[in-house]
């Protein structure tokens, strides 16, 4: 037996026992705590914090909690969502519009958006399910969802129209800089509170994995009518689907509105931020728990340190951006994830075992 | 006298299912008319027919995949039909597909713990139940495996644990045997009868004529969307009726 | 990315209340009732608009209805087409409307590399990875664009004039657009009704594995439409420069609207592209001149909501392409 096979068999050991997902969240998430630190070691002259920004760390961990956020709809239950940022949008101005207009603490601002997302979620979700819409026709729908609040917004008065929010001061509402304001002066302390998100969500993804909610939620992705057959409610559980995700994008749209100074129609309800809420999960792997933080952990700081690096000609850095989502898609058609298995896979065919076929 | 009384005092158990005055249209094709049958607690029901006889028809409509255009079928004395599948599901009835539709990229024993979850929200308790039905049909060692990997026949038999991991009083199975090797005909027939042993009753459709007369109590015969005979096998197979609608139209190779 | 957005002018705010909704439609309808003149003169506005709206669309169909895929990049193959024509008529100096059948040459050749490239790859790969990639292609192709042209806004320089017809004022370069799409749409109409490949094509569009039944050579018919949609975007591109300053990012609002005339119109369907391009055009221009602001392209989303709640395969239903 080679080293290699004792290493996974001693894995495979470690998998089994019933503490192994608490151990990699904590291996994981005290990873990304470190992060901050890890990117400023000096390593022979270089340091990562050269090209890997504490922004950019901020805004992949934004994108990893709104790619495991739309995975619990569209990963799990298979109900593809190109709308998400229509959750976002509200969660964003939600947010503001109580925060500037009411002087609501945004904490307690995002909840009340994020019930607001939840119901457009299941308004969206009642439609389109009742009258049966799938595959195109499903994402045009929410598509369009997203786009109509786009324009709602920008023609509305009362939400500032295509002028947007500016965000205030934490005296504005009564409040010093902190963490009761969701206002800081520095970014370290908007990386954690992101990263506390994206705990939350992936804490709260795990427990529906491992319930029967998330059983429910496979079966309908996989085969609708055969779950139905052995009791699934597919309709019920796919508008809870919609809901707890839509929930949890909206809370990012309010952290998004907390940690950048405005927001606008056309950056939170953006066309292309529909792509880039799901895109870690779809480039990670859709459906599973690690997919959206790996995808995202890939694709935001391919976009920013391009951004960064480029900038003497604009555009390259999307140039760069949109060959690298072709070459993902075309790939690795079934997300990062999937790599081991694939190379465990091909190294098994290299060798000439034959115990896998075997069995 | 073949077409006897449903109610037959010769049938034991209590009425379970009834079907009554069944009709299914189709934009123009009147694909089901007037049937009725019931089925009593701890029966096997075969139900034969010519292709297109209206067989699946039936079973979709009182599996509840579609409401039946006129009848109505009950359940323990509870309408039924118009209900959507995974009601009819939740009141004790489960079937299985002509064509095996595993949930491909879920594990075999978490395609049995979806059925089993109709009982428990408790992950754990699902998982007995369904590692028991898995047992029971002979597919426990392949518990882990991911269910699209599995052969024809092993998809059959998962389809019937994850049907009975709902513990239905009463399971609808469409051609299950079709496909299968004779060693894992005789195998399906055996695991019938220990179904019916437990209480279950099993309405089933089939192709394999030798197969079905030998396990079933009564046989219902359909032809164009009619009920054209129900009796014991032995009888059924003299009825004039019934071998007319045979002749030409069934197939004597299934 | 933060460019993608064609950026909408602020506006000026407008005053609350439920006023603001309701007191257009009474206008529009006092204005029915009087029998305004402005009415003819929006309704051959929103013909003119509606038309090329329609060309747009026809592409997109054609790519939606054969091959079922959504095809993203179509939106910058407008662009694409706006920017050959412009290209050839300042540069080389050759007349615009020249330059709309060598966007059509270009486009089919670009449509097809793209098609080979990113798209057949993943033909039979989930949805949702195909919508990615031909994102991925529009992000390449509208950056490519700003880079060698730079974003300002370009313009054909083109000085048609108008005519007025019975005190309807019609702006030439639009009116020859609509002539263009009318022209087009007839054509391609034939091409697909009379000709072997054409046949072939619907023949795809109804049923793809009946077609690789009965001896169609499906991948290969698959690039042509890949072709043929982007060159027809090419020919809707080259029109719309005609009459109408553009910058790279120009394509994205084009193609939300194609998006709706398709589903509108119904899935692969010529007429319904052209009904449905008329219904968006006129929606815009009456809804711009009664409805403050881009309210119109409000109507347009519940349309088309309600279009895919209802009759998802479109008013002119049933595929035939």
């Amino acid at each position: 037996m080679s080293t290699l096979d004792s290493v996974r068999e001693s894995y495979q050991t470690f998998d089994d026992q019933r503490f192994a997902p608490l151990v990699k969240g904590v291996v994981l998430f005290t990873l990304l705590a470190a992060l901050p630190f890890i990117i400023e070691i000096d390593v022979a002259g270089m340091e990562l914090a050269a090209t890997l920004s504490l922004k950019v760390l901020i805004l992949t961990v934004i994108y990893a909690y709104t790619a495991q956020s739309w995975n619990i709809m569209s990963g799990y239950t298979g109900q593809f969502s190109f709308g998400h940022a229509a959750f976002f949008g509200i969660g964003a101005y939600a947010t503001q519009k109580l925060l500037v207009d009411f002087a609501i603490n945004p904490w307690l601002g995002m909840l009340v958006a994020g019930i607001i997302a939840a119901l457009y979620g299941l308004l969206i979700g009642a439609l389109s399910f009742r009258f049966n819409l799938k595959g195109h026709y499903f994402a045009l729908a929410t598509l369009a969802f997203a786009e109509l609040l786009r324009f709602v917004v920008t023609n509305m008065s009362e939400l500032r129209g295509a002028n947007g929010y500016f965000k205030p001061f934490p005296r504005d509402y009564g409040a010093e800089y902190g963490l009761v304001a969701f206002q800081f002066q520095n970014d370290l302390p908007y990386y954690y509170v992101i990263l506390g998100f994206l705990l939350v969500v992936t804490v709260i993804s795990w427990a529906i994995k491992n319930s029967w909610v998330g059983l429910y939620f496979f079966a309908i992705r996989e085969d609708e009518r055969a779950a139905a057959s052995v009791g699934v409610p597919s309709f019920r559980y796919k508008l809870i689907g919609v809901a707890v995700s839509a929930f949890f994008t909206a809370l990012g749209g309010a952290y998004w509105s907390m940690y950048f100074n405005t927001i606008r129609p056309d950056t939170v309800f953006a066309l292309f931020k529909n792509v880039e809420l799901l895109l870690p999960a779809v480039v990670g792997g859709p459906g599973t728990l690690i997919g959206p933080i790996v995808g995202s952990f890939i694709v935001t700081p391919v976009s920013e340190v391009a951004r960064t690096t480029f900038t003497n000609i604009n555009g390259l850095d999307r140039i760069i951006y949109g060959a690298f989502l072709v070459a993902i898609v075309i790939y690795s058609p079934r997300g990062v994830v999937s790599w081991p298995s694939r190379a465990r896979a091909l190294w098994n065919r290299v060798r000439g075992d034959t115990e896998v076929s075997e069995r | 006298m073949t077409n006897m009384d449903h109610q037959s005092p010769e049938r034991d158990g209590e009425t379970l299912l009834t079907v009554e005055g069944v009709g299914k249209r189709f934009s123009g094709l009147q694909a089901l008319q007037d049937v009725d049958m019931t089925v009593n607690s701890g029966e096997i029901i075969g139900l034969i027919g010519p292709n297109g006889a209206g067989k699946t028809t039936l079973f979709n409509c009182i599996s509840g995949a579609f409401p039946p255009t006129s009848g109505t079928v009950t359940l323990e004395g509870n309408v039924i039909s118009g209900l959507p599948a995974h009601k009819v599901a939740r009141a004790g009835l489960a079937r299985t597909f002509q064509i095996t539709r595993p949930l491909e990229e879920l594990t075999v024993v978490e395609n049995a713990m979806v059925g089993a979850h109709i009982h428990t929200r408790r992950r754990q308790e699902a998982r007995e139940i369904a590692l028991e039905n898995l047992e029971f049909v002979g597919l426990s060692d392949r518990a882990e495996e991911e269910a699209g990997e599995l052969t024809v026949g092993a998809q059959k038999r998962l389809e019937l644990a994850r049907a009975i991991s709902t513990r239905p009083k009463i399971l609808l199975l469409d051609e299950i045997m079709a496909g299968l090797t004779p060693q894992e005909s005789n195998q399906m027939l055996g695991l019938f009868r220990q179904l019916r042993e437990r209480g279950t009753s099993l309405l089933i459709i089939e192709h394999d004529m030798k197969a079905i007369m030998n396990i079933s109590d009564y046989v219902k015969v359909l032809d164009q969307g009619q009920g054209i005979a129900f009796g014991k096998p032995n009888e059924v197979v003299e009825d004039d009726r019934v071998i007319e609608a045979y002749i030409g139209g069934f197939d004597v190779d299934a | 990315m933060r460019h993608l957005v064609t950026s909408v002018a602020p506006l000026p705010l407008q005053g609350g209340g439920l006023g603001r909704f309701i007191d257009p439609f009474a206008q529009f309808l006092t204005d029915v009732a009087n029998m305004e003149p402005v009415l003819l003169q929006l309704l051959a506005f929103g013909l003119l608009l509606g038309g090329v709206y329609a060309l747009t669309a026809l592409g997109l169909t054609m790519i939606f209805g054969v091959m079922d895929v959504i095809n993203f990049a179509h939106g910058v193959f407008l662009v694409v087409g706006m920017y050959t024509v412009w290209l050839v008529s300042t540069t080389v100096g050759i007349s615009p409307f020249v330059g709309i059948p060598i966007a059509a040459v270009v486009l089919f050749v670009l449509g097809i590399g793209v098609h080979i490239l990113t798209v057949e790859p993943i033909i039979e790969a989930p949805q949702q990875n195909q919508l990615i990639a031909t994102l991925g292609v529009l992000l390449i192709i509208q950056s490519a664009i700003e880079i060698i042209f730079t974003p300002d806004p370009q313009q054909v320089e083109l000085s048609l004039g108008s005519v007025q017809v019975g005190g309807v004022f019609i702006p030439l370069g639009q009116f020859y657009a609509l002539l263009i799409a009318l022209g087009t749409m007839l054509g391609v109409r034939a091409f697909l009704n009379r000709t072997d490949l054409g046949r072939k094509i619907r023949g795809t569009a109804d049923n793809r594995d009946g077609a690789r039944y009965v001896g169609i050579n499906v991948p290969q018919i698959n690039y042509l439409t890949f072709g043929i949609g982007a060159a027809l975007a090419g020919v809707a591109g080259g029109s719309i420069a005609l009459f109408q300053r553009f910058d790279p990012f120009t394509g994205e609002t084009y193609l939300i609207n194609a998006f709706v005339i398709v589903i509108l119109g119904g899935l692969g369907s010529f007429p319904g592209a052209f009904v449905g391009g008329l219904i968006v055009g006129m929606i815009q221009v009456f809804g711009g001149y009664y409805l403050p602001g881009t309210t119109s392209q409000v109507l347009i989303f519940l349309l088309f909501i309600g279009t895919l709640l209802v009759k998802p395969e479109g008013l002119f239903g049933g595929a035939n392409a």
